[in-house]
């Protein structure tokens, strides 16, 4: 994940695992960031959620989430698609 | 009288005889009507008429008298100065001997040259028209085979009669005297030899008898080759929908014409019946094995990623000059091994040979096998011979490779995906066959999509679309059908060197009909690879973007072949994918811990919904903001309407996952072109949106405004 803010929230988040649904769920994050596309391919309920862990408050979430998805991001981890062949007759 | 003239007269008063050499005189017959009181006379007048040369004419004479025309015309001219007397000296006496002579030379070379070409490419000509001929001399020879039953009753039956048996030598003396004859060869000889036109080619033709040599040879490589596809090549497009043909095909069609050919040049050669027809059947299964290699030669890949040398360098145009250069060389030998065989296969019937001064020698029985094999040898030309099919070898080779080339330069151009190089860097070449299998279309379902607009338009445009025959190299759009993806994925596979004769595409020969790949692995089982189908869930060419399981790449046993998997129960079909997941860790596709993209997803799911978070932003109302932020958002720089479809296609998918909207593509027509228009429909939000290049992104918060504003439009699908 290329993200500085999400690095340093997971960095925080590593020494702040209580119990062993915390550790669990730190895991399963951990493997979703290998994946720099992962948060266009999941959810927007499951992203704050995410979010919600890592302890993203409710005025930084939206701000966040959509940098998240944002176009710029997208043309930087998702290949370039072309359709190419011309249209046909209706 | 009165004078019609029609003669066109170009006024030469003008011009000094410098100029002389610009016009060329010819002598045009006209009329002159006379009307006199003696009634109407028509007279022919002969006209001089000056016509300015063409340019080819004006090249074709520069070297003759055109520069002597010149210097004369100089000399001529009345000139008091030293200087000018000096100069025109100079060239008349220095510059114009030279001039004439290399001018001559020149001129003599480029009519060599122009000689050498057309014998070579006659010779191919004649190399094609020489496995016409093979194919008629075996079609005599099998007829005879099959005639020698009858002709074999009628002489047991003069036999038993007390007569003579001579049905059966009658008929194969009949044949040996056809098939015998060199009916193309003597062809070409009497051209050089008895026409003006060909003997001028003989007596210019650089290295005559080698140009005719090798072109007839390399000729016969593009007969065999072109025979091949015609017939096996035809079954292939049948089957398959593809003009395709294995090396086995090529190399059992070169056996069948070697075995004509070498008959009929033992005969020539005044071999007995027998022996003639040994040395066809060892002809035959010598061409067989040079084809075939030389076909394993053309289709192996040295350098590269992908190489069995070593990646010297990534793939890339250096990496192709390399292996095609390889495949040239390795090609020269195979081609030479034909100067060493033949006088191999020769010895089966040659009682001697030829000295120095061409009187032909007997062998005696105290010359061994080494002093026969080494006579006869040379008298088919020794080293050169080999050299000569070396050249054969290579000449053919590089034909191939040109085109091979010229494929890449193909997919060089600005509209091609370049896909090939992209997912062949991704494979690792060490792989066993089943990984690297597994791992090429891993790699090539996450580039491609499957064509949903196939199914919606009208029926020409549907034909069209399948018959179109993709290529990896060349291929210039990411989406696909069923015929599409196979081809491609059957090219990929080839590229990472699986061998053409094991990589099928199957399917029904009926129109539409669905179309996926085979392999044949060395152990006699097969892969089953169909990402477009929708077997269990959706297509693989879905699942692979969301690293879910992968339903349409399956082992099974050989006597499974043309098996269609939607045909096979899911629950099967399950619990089969179970065993692919330690090949999937280790090709990198699950994460370390073995889990699939899309398991954790789902696990994620589970474990991050009805967050406090999410529920405030609920209540707050703050998601509209959300959605107002990044569907009214302007497409950025860089990202075309093609890129806006894909990523408004997802975000809508992650934003509103249940009460899903619309984001569709289209094509718009603007003039004589084509653009693409992404449209975005929310009706439980009232978001009504549309981008393209032209118009920019428009909003609407009614479905009426966008309808109407839609309906100005000349839209159609893609």
């Amino acid at each position: 994940m290329k993200n500085e803010r999400l690095k340093e929230l997971m960095e925080q988040k590593k020494n702040n695992l209580v119990t062993p649904l915390d550790q669990e769920k730190y895991q399963i994050v951990t493997e979703l960031f290998k994946s720099d596309d992962c948060f266009f391919k999941m959810k927007m309920e499951t992203a704050f959620g995410i979010l919600d862990f890592l302890g993203v408050k409710e005025d930084e979430a939206l701000t966040l989430y959509q940098e998240l998805i944002s176009q710029e991001v997208y043309q930087k981890v998702v290949p370039k698609q072309r359709l190419g062949i011309s249209p046909k007759r209706k | 009288m009165s004078n019609v003239s029609s003669i066109k007269n170009i006024p030469i008063e003008n011009y000094s005889s410098i100029f002389d050499f610009l016009y060329k005189n010819t002598v045009e017959k006209t009329s002159n009507i006379n009307i006199s009181s003696n009634g109407v006379e028509i007279v022919d007048i002969d006209g001089n008429i000056q016509e300015p040369r063409s340019i080819a004419e004006f090249f074709s004479i520069l070297s003759n008298d055109t520069a002597a025309n010149i210097v004369s015309g100089l000399k001529t001219v009345d000139c008091e100065y030293e200087w000018y007397q000096d100069f025109v000296s100079f060239l008349d006496k220095t510059v114009l001997p030279t001039y004439e002579t290399s001018c001559q030379s020149f001129f003599d070379t480029v009519d060599r040259i122009g000689a050498t070409v057309t014998v070579g490419v006659q010779s191919l000509g004649e190399g094609i028209l020489n496995v016409g001929e093979g194919i008629v001399d075996v079609l005599i020879l099998a007829g005879s085979a099959v005639g020698t039953i009858g002709t074999g009753l009628a002489d047991l039956w003069q036999i038993v009669n007390g007569n003579e048996a001579k049905y059966t030598s009658e008929l194969w003396d009949s044949t040996m005297s056809t098939v015998s004859i060199d009916a193309v060869g003597d062809a070409f000889d009497s051209l050089y030899e008895d026409t003006e036109y060909g003997r001028n080619l003989m007596e210019n033709a650089y290295f005559f008898d080698q140009v005719r040599g090798i072109g007839t040879g390399i000729g016969q490589v593009v007969g065999i080759v072109g025979l091949s596809l015609i017939t096996f090549g035809l079954g292939s497009l049948a089957s398959s929908g593809t003009v395709s043909v294995s090396l086995g095909q090529t190399s059992t069609i070169a056996s069948i014409i070697g075995f004509g050919q070498g008959t009929e040049d033992a005969w020539a050669d005044g071999a007995s019946l027998l022996e003639g027809l040994f040395v066809g059947g060892a002809n035959s299964f010598w061409e067989g094995i040079q084809y075939y290699v030389g076909g394993k030669i053309g289709t192996t890949t040295f350098f590269g990623n992908n190489g069995i040398i070593s990646s010297i360098t990534k793939n890339g145009f250096g990496t192709k000059v390399l292996d095609s250069l390889t495949r040239i060389f390795l090609d020269g030998f195979d081609g030479g091994a034909e100067g060493i065989v033949q006088p191999l296969i020769a010895s089966i019937y040659k009682d001697g040979y030829y000295d120095e001064s061409g009187n032909y020698i007997e062998f005696t029985k105290s010359d061994n096998f080494f002093k026969r094999y080494g006579e006869i040898f040379s008298d088919y030309g020794g080293v050169q011979n080999i050299f000569t099919n070396a050249l054969i070898g290579s000449g053919s080779s590089l034909l191939g490779e040109v085109f091979d080339i010229k494929r890449f330069f193909a997919a060089s151009d600005k509209n091609a995906l370049n896909l090939q190089d992209e997912i062949l860097d991704k494979i690792n070449p060490n792989l066993d066959p089943i990984a690297k299998a597994r791992q090429a279309y891993i790699e090539l379902n996450k580039r491609l999509h499957y064509d949903m607009n196939y199914a919606k338009v009208d029926s020409n445009t549907k034909r069209e679309i399948y018959n179109k025959i993709l290529s990896l190299a060349s291929i210039d759009t990411n989406n696909v059908i069923c015929k599409g993806w196979s081809e491609l994925y059957r090219d990929l596979l080839i590229e990472c060197g699986f061998d053409p004769d094991k990589v099928r595409i199957v399917g029904s020969n009926k129109d539409f009909a669905h179309k996926w790949v085979e392999i044949e692995l060395a152990d006699d089982s097969l892969i089953i690879a169909d990402a477009t189908e929708a077997i269990v869930g959706p297509p693989d060419i879905n699942k692979v973007k969301y690293g879910d399981t992968m339903m349409g790449f399956f082992r099974v046993t050989k006597n499974s072949a043309g098996l269609r998997l939607s045909k096979v129960s899911s629950d099967l079909l399950q619990e089969y994918s179970k065993y692919w997941r330690n090949l999937d860790k280790y090709l990198g596709y699950t994460n370390e811990s073995g889990y699939y993209f899309s398991e954790l997803i789902n696990k994620a799911d589970n474990l991050f919904a009805n967050s406090n978070l999410y529920n405030q932003l609920l209540q707050n109302n703050q998601l509209n903001n959300l959605y107002d932020n990044i569907l009214n958002l302007n497409i950025i720089e860089g990202m075309d309407a093609t890129d806006a479809y894909y990523y408004y296609k997802q975000i809508v998918n992650n934003l509103f996952p249940n009460n899903y909207g619309s984001v569709l593509i289209y094509a718009n027509k603007l003039k004589d072109i084509y653009e693409s228009l992404v449209t975005i429909e929310l009706p439980n939000i009232n978001f009504y949106g549309l981008y393209s290049n032209s118009i920019g992104k428009k909003i609407f918060n009614t479905y009426d405004a966008f309808n109407k504003f839609i309906e100005s439009l000349d839209l159609s699908r893609f």
